[in-house]
């Protein structure tokens, strides 16, 4: 991964720039770090592993912290300027306040606005810089007191150092750097050679050290962190991968099953020269309903739902009494379990049902049950039917439930009332429902189910019986347009 | 009237030829003069003319949309037929200027009356049609111009399966005044599909990010456009997605959504 990283994020800037120290490298990550462009200007941006931006980043921030540092430390230089008059050179003190100020600042502009870490050429500025500020500076203080006056010059060319550590890390480069540094300091301030001489020059070294074991840790932080984030990133890949594998496997079998139990039995049967049966007839009706639902409905390859051969929808919503979850025993659940029951066994319905809320669960149940026996009446009695359709649209207060056929229906005058309507329309009469039957000889049979039953109007029929040819009076769910 | 004089006119594309054949015999039956069966759009004489246009939602090659614009841009009034097709795809045939759609398993009966109304210059919205056509209205509504009561009524009663002019007999209604809700209806459905299905662009953002797992950049470079471009796609998509999806989480992140609604409309 990160070899490949390195290799697509090498951009021409990197060409065109002072290439970076060659020497052995302190931070693990540093090798990939160096070859990140850090500017979306390359073109290549587009195709980069966002992750190692935060190795990108790091390296900017560490630039920016020396930065600060050289900026703060410039105000040190300020100092002997208090000693005005046991200076020997007061005004080549201002000079050099002037010159550390200049540098300071445009050393903090380059740290601030460089696009990675510390360049070797800034580097290695300022440690010229800070030579010639300590060779020059020094001598602003009589020879004796210079590392007395002028030792503030110190804290500023630390930085040098520091930056040596972040932007060279350990070489022979950055070691020279320092010992040249130490060396300026040590010439500076002959004759005033004292132990806090020694002081100083541990601090030259002591800075780099440290810059350097630091800019490693962060080296290393950002380098895993960009590795863990890569590793988040594969196995979320791998993830979404394996749940549409496992997905596409489940749909494969799920078809595999309906072609071979419903599809293929017919298929032989026909190609065998088989003769068209009345069974034939109705396997095939099966078969291309199931076969149907498999490709138009996601939910049809719900193991659940093509398992559950009717026995689902007495199953659900049973027993437990309490307001069940919607979506599993709910209204809408049990009215599309009988939808998919009768889908099964051939009928070609066609279903509308809309459900916000759930009603009562008595109601619910005998709503349901209703139109189970709507259905299994045309099953039984409506002969070859090419459409039912099936309306559903309510919620926990007002129910319409409108089943309708075209088969070949029945002539009201010769059903006695109440006959064939038994027990489920009953019941839902019992729950404060209505149940009405509208036949016609030859044009089918609507059965119109209401929960609550709208107020009866003056004379009219009796709920539940065969009701005249008329049309139904418009109920909550079916009003006329006008 | 005149189509006593002259029988109306219908073509069939459809690349099976079982179901061809049985319409075609259903359409001789009923009087109808039926042209050479095409089993695909090119196969289709670009040169026919036909009263109107039996179209197959799922031919090879081309999306039924896209198969029903076709023939629209050529001026032919087109019923669309599908005994598979999702509601997304017959929405999207409607909203493609199809007058109409009626199942394939659907009675012959059902099929000359929607052809006979087609050729008339009206519509046909078939029990599931009407289905969908209320479900949609439910859950994308528009905010300006949606169907009122009187449509919503009327599409009730044909989801009962009743038929238009059963309805109309049953409430007093006029034959233009019926056609009038019906256009209503039909031009609210095709403004409906245009405000809340994914523009082209955002499809191609909603597979790269959400099907393939592109980065935000990636896809940018993809398409040739900048992140923010991509990232703003992706929020209109997950605006859509919500608007048509009460049900989702409303924190759902832009890709995922982008990830499960290109997957329901069979984008990846």
């Amino acid at each position: 991964m990160r070899q490949m990283v390195s290799i697509s994020w090498r951009c021409p800037r990197d060409a065109r720039r002072t290439p970076h120290t060659t020497g052995s490298d302190a931070g693990g990550g540093r090798a990939t770090a160096r070859s990140l462009p850090l500017r979306p200007m390359t073109g290549l941006d587009g195709s980069a592993n966002p992750p190692w931006a935060v190795v990108h980043r790091t390296e900017q921030r560490m630039s920016r912290m020396v930065g600060y540092a050289r900026a703060a430390c410039a105000t040190f230089v300020v100092i002997p300027l208090f000693g005005w008059d046991r200076l020997r050179h007061p005004w080549l003190a201002v000079l050099i306040v002037v010159a550390a100020a200049g540098e300071a600042s445009w050393f903090a502009w380059q740290a601030w606005h460089g696009p990675d870490r510390l360049s070797r050429r800034l580097v290695l500025t300022d440690v010229t810089f800070c030579v010639a500020l300590m060779l020059v500076g020094s001598r602003a203080a009589q020879p004796h007191e210079r590392n007395k006056l002028m030792t503030e010059l110190v804290p500023f060319s630390l930085v040098a150092s520091a930056g040596v550590g972040f932007g060279l890390g350990l070489g022979l480069l950055a070691v020279a750097a320092v010992v040249t540094l130490m060396t300026a300091w040590s010439l500076a301030v002959l004759p005033d050679v004292s132990l806090k001489l020694g002081s100083d020059l541990l601090g030259f070294a002591l800075w780099y050290v440290v810059a350097m074991l630091i800019a490693r840790e962060l080296r290393t932080l950002s380098a895993a962190t960009a590795a863990a984030q890569d590793a988040a990133r594969t196995a979320g890949r791998l993830a979404v991968e394996q749940e549409r594998e496992a997905e596409s496997l489940r749909q494969r079998e799920i078809t595999h099953r309906e072609i071979h139990d419903y599809l293929l039995p017919i298929v032989d049967h026909v190609a065998g020269g088989g003769l068209p049966s009345s069974a034939l007839v109705r396997e095939a009706r099966r078969g291309a309903q199931r076969a149907r639902r498999i490709i138009m409905d996601p939910r049809g390859l719900d193991p659940r739902v093509l398992n559950g051969d009717g026995s689902g929808s007495d199953g659900n919503g049973n027993g437990d009494g309490g307001t069940p979850e919607p979506g599993e025993t709910g209204f809408e659940a049990m009215m599309s379990a009988v939808v998919d029951t009768f889908a099964d066994e051939g009928l070609a319905l066609v279903p509308f049902v809309a459900i916000q809320g759930e009603p009562p669960v008595p109601v619910r149940e005998a709503l349901v049950a209703a139109t189970r026996e709507a259905l299994r009446n045309i099953v039984r009695h409506a002969g070859e039917v090419d459409e039912v359709s099936l309306f559903v649209e309510g919620g926990a207060d007002a129910v319409l439930v409108v089943v309708r056929d075209r088969g070949v229906g029945f002539d009201p005058a010769t059903v006695r009332p109440g006959g064939g309507m038994s027990g489920s329309y009953q019941a839902l009469r019992r729950h404060g429902g209505q149940a009405l039957v509208t036949a016609r000889p030859g044009d089918g049979v609507k059965v119109t189910l209401r929960w609550p039953a709208p107020p009866t109007p003056p004379g009219g029929g009796t709920p539940s019986s065969p009701s005249d040819d008329g049309a139904p009076s418009p109920g909550p769910g079916r009003a006329g347009p006008r | 009237m005149s189509a006593e004089r002259r029988p109306i006119s219908v073509a069939i594309i459809d690349d099976h030829p079982i179901a061809t054949e049985s319409l075609a015999a259903r359409f001789a039956g009923a009087g109808f003069s039926v042209l050479a069966p095409a089993p695909s759009l090119e196969a289709f004489d670009r040169g026919a003319t036909a009263d109107v246009v039996v179209c197959d939602l799922h031919l090879p090659g081309i999306s039924g949309a896209a198969a029903v614009a076709d023939l629209h841009a050529r001026g032919l009034p087109v019923l669309a037929t599908s005994g598979v097709a999702t509601p997304d795809e017959v929405l999207d045939a409607i909203a493609a200027q199809a007058r109409g759609f009626v199942d394939k398993t659907a009675p012959a009966q059902q099929f000359v009356a929607a052809v006979t109304a087609v050729a008339a210059g009206g519509y046909h919205v078939s029990a599931r049609l009407a289905g969908f056509l209320l479900e949609d209205a439910q859950r994308r509504p528009l905010s300006r111009g949606e169907i009122g009561a009187d449509e919503r009524n009327l599409l009730r009663g044909l989801a009962q399966g009743d038929h238009l002019d059963e309805l109309c007999a049953e409430w007093g209604l006029a034959a233009p005044d019926a056609h009038g809700l019906l256009a209503r209806i039909f031009d609210a459905a095709r403004r409906r599909r245009r405000l809340h299905r994914p523009s082209p662009r955002e499809a191609e953002v909603m597979v790269l990010v959400g099907c393939r797992g592109l980065s935000h950049k990636e896809a940018a470079r993809a398409m040739n456009v900048k992140t923010s471009v991509v990232a703003d796609y992706l929020r209109t998509a997950r605006a859509k997605y919500l608007a048509s999806h009460p049900d989702a989480p409303p924190t759902i992140p832009p890709s995922a959504a982008a990830a499960i609604w290109a997957r329901e409309l069979g984008f990846d």
